[in-house]
């Protein structure tokens, strides 16, 4: 909506009565008038967000060294200080409209008026207050860098940038949000990543117009193609080495202002289930790490609805000891085997979520509660069968290990599909509703990459990605980047001719 | 960058070819086998390979002398009236190769499975299951045989592994002691299970330009690696039955799953998990003749654009490909009842003997003659 814009006047009057128009009944911004110039002659006007300016004469920061430089420089040269920037400050922006000003003072700046000059200046201050740099609550390693994003875009950014020390990365600034304003971040390395992508996200971010961007998810649902398949088409993280190497594979990350979680396109499902540290361990370790977690995705979907199938169809695939176990087990409980295990799945999912709202120990004893307490006494009171606890809490755990919090939620969701499926029409109905999904996954593309590489279409890269797959191969033949980088591009490692120091 | 083109890679047309093959003839073939030419059907399998070798090196010749794939060459070159009216038979065609798949399908897995349950439902939640695999294209089809391809592999080497520790070659022969016809019987009962080889002259628009030449050779790796597979289970089905035993089942291969069982294995039977190679198998016959019947049905309405969905499509031309699919669908199942509960098979079959296959081997011919006619007129 391109309103009419307000041209910033020599008079400070026009401009002072126009930002207190624009500012009127807000409370938290503070405006001071002030005389600056060796004769205390120049009319100047501050304006900032209170909080985001710390006390400008006591602290020793660029605002406060500004104006003090401006009080001791003579007033009929101020203009030519200001104009070449004499003061030395390296974030000064200056704005023509006194719209302008305004958003960039909404950025958490300060904004200075001066009398008789036709521009106003942004100068960086403290900044709107932010969690510092963390440990991301999930993305755990045991082996790897314990920095975690924060909620500030440009801290965000540098994070990045200070693994990646090269000019090839380039920072796209893209605002986001009609009120919000929120400034939205293209990282991606110029070489590598291929301009249709970043083209293509830039199109599908502007698609929209929002009022407010509170996190990088509104802009990952907004930017999706498929928004009704449960599977993400954008890998999320909080990890800067994540994204780091994210970059250095051709990819693009999308950070939002004020979230600490990053996009990464284009992504496939292979990438939702490696972690940081499966390349700073040993080839066997990685290797081992990853089939368990193909296996536990494979189960975190499939086990209810297989336990159900075997045990309500086809009784005759069990050897008698264990059938009779399960009979054993069953006597007395009231409800069939399928309300049993989805009874238990909801339980478990409202435990889970309780854990995740209750703030710190609390969150870790209702998972003792839960599981112990309640777990115990329901099969004690013969509600539900031991073995549906097995499988429910073995199916838990596998989907615990799936790294990607998002990805495990899709198949916490279809965990019921396949369910419903297998307690209708038993192991027919457990294949039909697994082919569904497989052909749901077989339809999906993200960014144009089939979501299914490279277990699909590994001949595109020569079947160099089938190495960084189910199971990574020694770093030394990981020479190729994946098919996320520009095909003219792809050699990442090479080993250096002797004598070559 | 990989937007939708529609193309796929030749490993991709392998594994297709290898699904669309082993589907029916590992199931209904060996019992028509053992009828015609006993243990002698081995000698019947080479044989029908050899014919189907033949059939797919014309029909290879038919798409190098037409430079393109087989609807836009008739679109170009043919009467338009022409061009519909064969189109429009060669979607009957796929209509009833579709019903008869679903058919084929939903009786196995109600006899294998769930005998309780009725054969219309299976055969409705299959049909829609491949209905929703059409929407995706050539490119989603080839994917998902592309994954299933290992895990379908895997599970018939455990089943042949397994099946071998029963096997007793006493069971096996005496070898040709009919008369030859008997076996050419045989391997032509096995050229109608190939029928899918036919869908060949449709792939022209789904390669890249460069990959056109080696297309035919892939096509033939897969119809021998499933010659292979057929010749390895119907030597197995012999030495586990003999060939008096095996005229008389309707799924032998079913059959041998339930009698296999390991030593020191944990479960007691595999026939629930193997009847999974036959799910996927089946389901890819089933999608193809959905896939191409609505692909012909949509060039007879809408001529020019006979792509099914694709992200660039223009919305008219992808709203007649839905209607198409749902009426290819819908006939299919129809095909798929009348074959249940009047007991068509054998008028289907005969329809494939005498009216099918002698038209998918004279038409393209003609279609390829009339076409250049005309060119150069």
């Amino acid at each position: 909506m391109a309103d009419k814009k307000t041209r910033i006047s020599r008079n400070i009057e026009q401009n002072i009565a126009e930002y207190q128009r624009l500012f009127s009944e807000c409370a938290d911004i503070k405006m001071r008038r002030m005389a600056l110039g060796e004769g205390n002659r120049r009319e100047c006007f501050l304006a900032y967000v209170e909080v985001s300016v710390s006390n400008m004469l006591l602290e020793n920061t660029a605002l406060g060294r500004a104006l003090a430089y401006l009080g001791r420089t003579e007033d009929s040269e101020i203009d030519r200080v200001l104009d070449s920037n004499a003061m030395g400050i390296s974030d000064v922006t200056p704005f023509e409209y006194i719209e302008d000003a305004a958003a960039g003072m909404l950025t958490g700046d300060a904004i200075l008026f001066v009398d008789g000059y036709d521009k106003a200046l942004k100068i960086a201050d403290k900044g709107y207050p932010g969690a510092g740099v963390k440990e991301p609550d999930s993305e755990k390693v045991i082996r790897g860098s314990k920095e975690g994003f924060t909620d500030s875009v440009k801290m965000n950014t540098a994070l990045i940038r200070k693994r990646i020390r090269s000019t090839r990365v380039k920072v796209k600034n893209i605002q986001q949000g009609l009120y919000s304003h929120t400034l939205v971040n293209l990282v991606y390395m110029e070489d590598l990543a291929y301009p249709s992508v970043i083209e293509e996200i830039e199109k599908r971010i502007g698609e929209y117009e929002i009022d407010g961007v509170m996190d990088s998810g509104i802009i990952e649902q907004l930017a999706e193609r498929k928004w009704y398949s449960p599977f993400p088409q954008f890998q999320t993280t909080q990890r800067p080495d994540r994204a780091a190497m994210a970059v250095l594979e051709g990819r693009v990350v999308v950070m939002s202002d004020n979230s600490p979680t990053a996009l990464i396109l284009p992504t496939d499902f292979n990438s939702f289930l490696k972690t940081s540290d499966d390349y700073y361990n040993r080839f066997e370790v990685a290797t081992f790490a990853r089939i368990l977690r193909f296996m536990a995705s494979f189960f975190a979907l499939a086990f209810p609805a297989l336990y159900l199938a075997v045990t309500n169809f086809h009784t005759q695939i069990l050897p008698t000891p264990l059938l009779l176990s399960f009979w054993e087990a069953r006597i007395g409980v009231p409800f069939p085997a399928a309300l049993e295990v989805i009874l238990m799945e909801l339980a478990f999912e409202l435990l889970r979520e309780a854990g995740v709202r209750l703030p710190g120990a609390m969150g870790n004893t209702i998972g003792i509660v839960g599981g112990l307490i309640i777990g115990q006494a329901a099969v004690e009171a013969n509600l539900v069968s031991p073995i549906v606890v097995i499988v429910v809490a073995f199916t838990a755990l596998c989907s615990f290990s799936i790294p990607n919090e998002e990805f495990a939620f899709s198949f916490r969701i279809l965990k019921f599909f396949l369910i419903v499926m297998a307690a209708w029409l038993g192991f027919f109905g457990f294949l039909l509703g697994l082919l569904t999904v497989l052909i749901h996954l077989c339809k999906l593309k993200s960014f144009g990459i089939p979501y299914l590489m490279p277990f699909v279409g590994a001949d595109l890269n020569d079947y160099q990605d089938e190495r960084d797959s189910i199971w990574r191969a020694p770093l030394r033949r990981m020479t190729r980047r994946p098919i996320y980088a520009r095909r003219e591009n792809r050699l990442k490692l090479k080993k250096k001719k002797e004598g070559n120091g | 960058m990989f937007s939708c083109n529609n193309k796929i890679s030749l490993r991709q047309v392998y594994r297709l070819f290898v699904f669309d093959l082993i589907g029916i003839c590992t199931l209904v073939l060996p019992a028509k086998l053992a009828y015609f030419s006993d243990s002698d059907g081995l000698i019947a399998i080479l044989i029908g390979g050899l014919i189907a070798s033949a059939f797919l090196w014309y029909l290879g010749r038919i798409v190098a002398g037409m430079g393109t794939d087989l609807i836009s060459f008739m679109e170009q070159s043919v009467p338009v009236w022409l061009t519909k009216i064969i189109l429009l038979f060669l979607s009957l065609l796929a209509v009833l190769e579709a019903g008869y798949g679903a058919y084929v399908f939903s009786d196995v897995m109600k006899r294998g499975l769930i005998p309780e349950e009725s054969y219309t439902l299976i055969l409705i939640l299959i049909l829609l299951a491949a209905a929703y695999a059409v929407c995706g294209g050539i490119e989603s089809r080839a994917r998902l045989y592309e994954v299933l391809f290992v895990i379908t592999a895997v599970g018939l080497a455990l089943m042949f592994l397994i099946a071998a520790s029963d096997f007793d070659w006493s069971y096996v022969g005496p070898f040709l002691t009919g008369d030859p016809g008997s076996m050419v019987k045989g391997g032509l009962a096995e050229v109608f299970c190939f029928v899918p080889l036919f869908s060949v002259v449709f792939f022209p628009s789904y390669i890249q330009k460069s990959d056109e030449k080696k297309l035919i050779r892939t096509v033939m790796a897969a119809l021998w690696s499933a010659v292979l597979v057929l010749f390895l289970l119907y030597l197995l089905l012999l030495g586990s039955f003999g060939s008096g035993a095996l005229k008389t089942m309707r799924y032998p291969a079913v059959t041998l799953m339930t009698n296999i069982h390991m030593e020191s294995s944990f479960l007691k039977r595999f026939d629930a998990f193997m009847l999974g190679i036959w799910f996927f198998t089946l389901f890819a016959l089933i999608n193809l003749y959905l896939f191409y019947g609505t692909k012909l049905l949509t060039a007879v309405f809408a001529p020019g654009m006979s792509e099914t969905t694709c992200e660039n499509v223009p919305d008219g031309h992808t709203r007649k490909s839905w209607f198409a699919l749902a009426a290819i669908t819908l006939l299919a199942f129809v095909v798929a009842e009348l074959l249940y509960y009047r007991h068509g098979e054998v008028l289907f079959l005969n329809y494939v003997c005498y009216v099918g296959m002698p038209f998918l081997i004279l038409f393209p011919g003609l279609a390829l003659i009339v076409g250049k006619a005309r060119r150069k007129g």
